[in-house]
């Protein structure tokens, strides 16, 4: 599992020709999760299909995160089920998770600062067997984001908010992960730069990569995603495809709670 | 002139042990926030391992690869059995409990091997010296100073060049994240404790080659200068437990060669001293760690 | 510290009990025969020690490995100034400043002996109390081999490693059970007193404390010198018992045995020291025993040298292992005490009280004598001219990161103002500027026209500014009540006039029937009214309130708003809250500011804001232009380079 698909030879594919029967790569079922004593998440159902993007939107203390980390075995759900690849992965170890395959780009980045670019590059990449396509993605990293091999050696610490993102998305995508996800990408960035992140996941989405992402920017969001899910004290509040959610104001209205 | 070159040297010889020493213990620390009180006892494991050998008639370099060795299965051991079920435990804890291990196997070798200090001779070359810029340098301090260098490189390039190194340094700073590159933490921390007494066993072969001898209860005084080092040097960063260690080696051997024979005995108190200033203008250490924590 | 009239009952009697019943054990012992009345009384002089070190490392949380270096200390001062003459002149005949022709009573000695030790104590405290936990342990390790090294080298003073012989045996059984009633009173009456319960607040959770007008060095060293007159006592009477003392007698032997005797019973608890202590001594007599190569049911068993000490080493690395906290953890005798009258009670069910939940407790309010002043909806106090908070153009600079950009609020008496912004906007990172977390790398903040920009969080909250945090920062093993004492005590010693007594805060925020509970164990919503309490506690002018609504559903946070606003009422203080429940920050607040990238992007009424089109930009991201389509290859990358 976790299959070597080379970053930059995935083609013009679009999304993946995945028929509607086929199962879900990620399939998250009656998630509930405690941070604490708070219910963070509360039966919370949500499936990824393969080539696509999946956006968990919501304000701040929704729970987004949690399932992120639920997912990823950082924290352990107290029920609820989590399927990836078809197996069951409920409660594995982050360590476990990210070699069957799913990629984490954290909430703040947790870049490691005193190390190089290349550094923290090279320790996404730490635990693959096949060293050569792990040098060749190292390569396409750089390819894809010039701004990382101009600054290979410099400590990721001194990197401004824009390059970190970069940084911290490319050392993931050096997991060669089937799934990445994203935990708020766009979080402390100008406008522009915010931008040019999602810019970046219409890209990747058009290599073939799959991406579960949450984020608080609901609008931009919507225009590139292919499906959302509302989340609002830790429940599903709704869940559609992009364009149907993107009329505002009931968008507002499952979101912030308040009616205009 | 030469009285100065030669205290130097004297103090560079003694502050690369415990430089050699301190690191080891940093290397722990950075990850764990475990102030390992039983690290000692990996330089005496290393010597009597060294005395074993001797009884078997095998040549000085053996009994050097044997004690290595042994100081470094021990620290993996001890992080095995000792501290793996205490992981998530309060630095305090983890503290106590090196103590607890320390204790116990130093009394061990007392009760087991013997409590007067046994002798660990030191091959003749040893002692043959050089005469370099008008001073007598033994061949000892050439060694120490120079296999010191190369192990503080090795430790180096092991840190800078190696995925696993790579990862013990990104461990330092944020466990959970290298977990998230799917690096298993067993590993890196297994890995840290097993450099640590690699280390330890490289600085009990040049602590012996100065004071010939092993005795069970040396450790303890020996980890203290390793603790101060790293207190001076700003507790978690390596290479502040490598400066700290040089300037408590040079005030040692300073104060010891400079004060009035009368006084030499008080180099410990003075070190205190010396110890208590640094840390009134600088509580953090010498070199502070960088990140500022987020409430 | 505590006044006579206002000594704690429970901690007292609490002491008394665990003194005699230990005081019983060592008495009954003692009647075996001559041998066993000396170790008996070892075992009482090393209790005076163990419990002497207990009100450091209890309070503070900090272990200490220097005590048995400090007890050196005086028993070489009690030994070299009261031993006869004749017996020095052998020993120490060329000591300096004349101490060997001086000879004081015994008592005079030991009382010198004390003080000078202390003395010695309070110099090393000066910088040691600045130190973090780790690194003030690994001084007190250095604290104890500096001092057996200066007694070992001094031999003019102290006769050297030799033994220094000849000291006047005058220590009794009564005499040291004597001591050690002193020692466990005064441990017992330290922790409970304002200066203990701010040590042990500092343990639990040093941010909170700082905030809650705790100076965490301060209180640190008041242990550390106040245990240091105990175990320099017990020093001396060991020096009297023994005849003759020498440096490896207070080397790494006793401290190994302290440690254990310390850490078996519970370092957090005095009655955890006695019974450690007691338990390690019996151990040591059996081990001793073993050691020795007995002869038992016809096995003659090997000798072997340094068991007990063996011992000690696996005692405390297994309790680490399985129990750090001890056997008693920080339980005293009066806890026993309390379970059985439990019990007693469960046999006659008697109505039990309901947990209050956050609804209930906001419900409750204020005791009837200060009803008068609260309605729920209640107007706002005018806002009076002068604002009490000004933030002026405050920027933090985080590693080249601005989590704050150039921003300005500003805060009126009595009013209640809210802060909100998106994740990562910075809200949080400007409460912990103004309540003196972080410093602020350029601007100004002034209260009530002082400037507090560069002042230590402990001392803005003796200013008056109390605060609650986005994640709990209970004192979580220290009961309700003592986190609501804490923060009034400051209030007593320093904004007297504001002070009011624990009991009517409990009782305000309906606690009253959990105040003895630990906070750690408390449900979250309770949690929450007690780190309000606690602040509240402090007699705030402002009060800043992190995510006060965070987890809470729609009744709770409703009753939230009713609480709030009588807290203001009530408190008379400003109010300045951050949450991300807009809801309830838009029918709460009178004000708003709101945050983006660490700048203050807008300000005004509730109704201004929600109309604002910038503040649903921020919260909801802007549109890209409708012509925007997916661009391939990395020119996306670039837009990313700034």
């Amino acid at each position: 599992m976790g299959a070597e698909h080379h970053v930059a030879t995935k083609g013009a594919e679009g999304p993946a020709a995945a028929g509607p029967s086929a199962p879900p790569l990620l399939s998250v079922d009656h998630l509930t999760t405690r941070y604490g004593p708070i219910e963070a998440v509360r039966d919370v159902s949500i499936n990824v299909n393969e080539g696509e993007i999946v956006a968990v939107l919501g304000p701040n203390g929704a729970g987004k995160s949690t399932i992120l980390a639920s997912i990823m075995g950082l924290v352990h759900p107290a029920a609820g089920k989590v399927h990836f690849m078809g197996k069951d992965v409920t409660g594995f170890e982050p360590e476990t998770m990210v070699r069957l395959g799913v990629g984490l780009v954290p909430e703040g980045r947790r870049l490691f600062k005193q190390l190089t670019v290349s550094d923290n590059l090279r320790l996404g990449a730490a635990t693959r067997k096949d060293k050569a396509a792990a040098k060749n993605d190292l390569e396409a990293m750089f390819e894809l984001f010039p701004v990382l091999k101009e600054r290979r050696n410099q400590l990721a610490g001194l990197l401004s908010g824009g390059e970190a993102q970069q940084l911290a998305i490319a050392r993931a995508m050096m997991t060669s992960p089937r799934l990445l996800c994203l935990d708020e990408p766009s979080l402390g960035l100008a406008p522009r730069l915010v931008d040019a992140v999602f810019e970046l996941m219409r890209d990747l989405r058009a290599r073939g990569y799959t991406i579960l992402l949450v984020e608080q920017n609901a609008l931009q969001v919507l225009e590139f995603v292919d499906r959302a899910y509302i989340i609002r004290t830790g429940r599903v509040q709704m869940d559609a495809n992009a364009d149907s959610l993107q009329d505002e104001k009931e968008l507002l209205e499952a979101y912030l709670g308040v009616k205009e | 002139m030469n009285t100065v070159g030669q205290q130097l040297l004297n103090g560079l010889t003694l502050g690369s042990t415990y430089a050699l020493m301190a690191l080891g213990i940093a290397m722990v620390f950075s990850i764990l926030h475990l102030a390992n009180f039983a690290h000692g006892e990996l330089l005496t494991i290393c010597g009597y391992v060294m005395l074993g050998m001797r009884y078997t008639g095998a040549p000085w370099i053996v009994w050097v690869v044997a004690g290595i060795a042994a100081s470094t299965v021990a620290a993996l051991a001890m992080e095995r059995l000792a501290f793996r079920p205490m992981r998530h435990a309060n630095p305090v804890a983890m503290m106590v409990a090196s103590l607890g291990l320390s204790i116990l196997i130093s009394y061990g070798f007392e009760a087991f091997i013997s409590p007067r200090a046994r002798a660990i001779p030191q091959p003749d070359w040893m002692n043959t010296t050089l005469m370099v810029l008008g001073l007598q340098i033994r061949i000892q301090y050439v060694l120490i100073i120079g296999v010191t260098a190369l192990a503080l490189l090795g430790t180096l390039l092991l840190l800078r060049r190696t995925v696993i190194g790579t990862a013990m340094r990104a461990a330092a700073e944020d466990f959970d994240a290298v977990r998230l590159m799917g690096i298993k933490a067993n590993r890196v921390i297994a890995t840290a404790f097993g450099l640590s007494g690699f280390l330890a066993g490289i600085a009990a072969v040049l602590i012996f080659a100065i004071r010939g001898s092993v005795s069970p209860h040396m450790g303890f005084a020996l980890v203290l200068n390793g603790f101060i080092a790293n207190v001076i040097g700003g507790l978690g960063n390596l290479w502040g437990a490598v400066l700290g260690g040089f300037i408590v080696g040079l005030l040692e051997t300073g104060f010891r060669a400079f004060l009035p024979s009368s006084a030499s005995g008080f180099t410990n108190g003075l070190l205190f001293l010396i110890v208590a200033i640094i840390l009134v203008l600088r509580p953090e250490g010498l070199i502070a760690p960088k990140s500022a924590a987020r409430v | 510290m505590t006044r006579l009239h206002a000594i704690p009952r429970r901690p007292l009697l609490g002491g008394i009990v665990a003194f005699a019943l230990f005081a019983i054990a060592a008495a009954l012992y003692a009647t075996g025969g001559l041998a066993e009345r000396h170790i008996a009384m070892v075992m009482v002089i090393n209790a005076v020690m163990v419990v002497g070190t207990q009100i450091f490392v209890g309070n503070t949380g900090i272990l200490s490995f220097g005590h048995v270096g400090l007890a050196a200390i005086a028993a070489y001062i009690t030994a070299i100034l009261s031993t006869p003459v004749d017996i020095k002149s052998s020993t120490i005949g060329s000591a300096p400043f004349g101490l060997a022709n001086v000879q004081l009573p015994v008592l005079l000695a030991i009382l010198i002996a004390v003080v000078v030790t202390t003395i010695i104590a309070a110099l090393i405290g000066l910088f040691m109390s600045r130190l973090n936990g780790i690194a003030a342990s690994i001084v007190t390790f250095a604290v104890l081999v500096v001092v057996n090294s200066v007694l070992i080298n001094w031999k003019d003073l102290t006769g050297g490693s030799e033994a220094f012989y000849g000291i006047q045996v005058k220590t009794t059984l009564p005499w040291a059970l004597a001591a050690l009633f002193a020692t466990v009173l005064a441990a017992r009456l330290f922790s409970a007193s304002r200066a203990g319960l701010r040590a042990r607040a500092v343990r639990e959770d040093e941010v909170a404390a700082k905030s809650m007008g705790v100076s965490v060095n301060r209180s640190r060293y008041v242990s550390w010198v106040l245990s240091a007159v105990f175990v320099a006592l017990g020093g001396a009477l060991i020096a009297h018992l023994l005849g003759a003392v020498s440096p490896s007698e207070f080397y790494e032997s006793l401290m190994f045995l302290q440690v254990a005797m310390l850490v078996l019973g519970g370092m957090f608890s005095v009655t955890g020291a006695l019974l450690g202590t007691f338990i390690v001594t019996l151990l040591s007599e059996v081990l001793r025993y073993l050691g020795d190569g007995p002869t038992i049911a016809g096995f003659k068993l090997p000798m072997v040298v340094g068991l007990s000490s063996m011992a000690y080493g696996a005692i405390i690395l297994l309790m680490m292992i399985w129990r750090p906290g001890g056997i008693l953890a920080d339980k005293e005798i009066d806890g026993l005490w309390d379970r059985l009258v439990a019990r007693r009670r469960k046999a006659a069910p008697a109505p039990a009280g309901p947990m209050p939940t956050p609804a209930v407790a906001a419900a409750t309010g204020p005791p009837p004598a200060v009803s008068t002043a609260s309605a729920p909806s209640e107007s706002p106090p005018p806002p009076s001219r002068e604002p009490l908070l000004v933030v002026d153009s405050v920027t933090m600079l985080f590693a080249g990161l601005k989590a704050v950009d150039d921003a300005s609020l500003e805060v009126y008496p009595g009013e209640i103002l809210g802060l909100i912004g998106p994740n990562g906007a910075g809200k949080t990172t400007l409460l912990n500027m103004i309540s003196g977390l972080y410093t602020c790398t350029s601007g100004s903040i002034t209260l009530a026209g002082r400037q507090i920009a560069h002042l230590p969080s402990h001392e803005i909250a003796r200013l008056g500014v109390g605060r609650t945090f986005q994640n709990t920062h209970l004192f979580r093993e220290l009961t309700v009540r003592e986190n609501v004492e804490t923060a009034a005590r400051v209030a007593q010693q320093y904004r007297p006039s504001v002070y009011r007594p624990t009991d009517e805060l409990l009782a305000q925020f309906g606690l009253e029937e959990v105040s003895r509970r630990r906070a750690g164990t408390l449900p979250y919503g309770v949690q929450r009214q007690v780190e309000i309490a606690r602040a509240v506690a402090l007699g705030p002018d402002l009060l800043l309130l992190d995510e006060p609504a965070a987890g809470a559903n729609e009744v709770e946070s409703g009753h939230l708003i009713d609480s709030i606003r009588r807290i203001r009422d009530v408190e008379k203080c400003a109010i300045l809250l951050i949450d991300h429940d807009l809801p309830f920050v838009l029918n709460l607040c009178e004000r708003l500011y709101v945050l983006d990238a660490g700048r203050v992007i807008a300000e005004g009424t509730p109704q201004e804001i929600q109309d604002n089109q910038k503040v649903k930009e921020a919260y909801l991201g802007t549109r890209t232009s409708a012509g925007r389509s997916g661009r391939a290859g990395s020119s996306s990358a670039a837009e990313l380079q700034s």
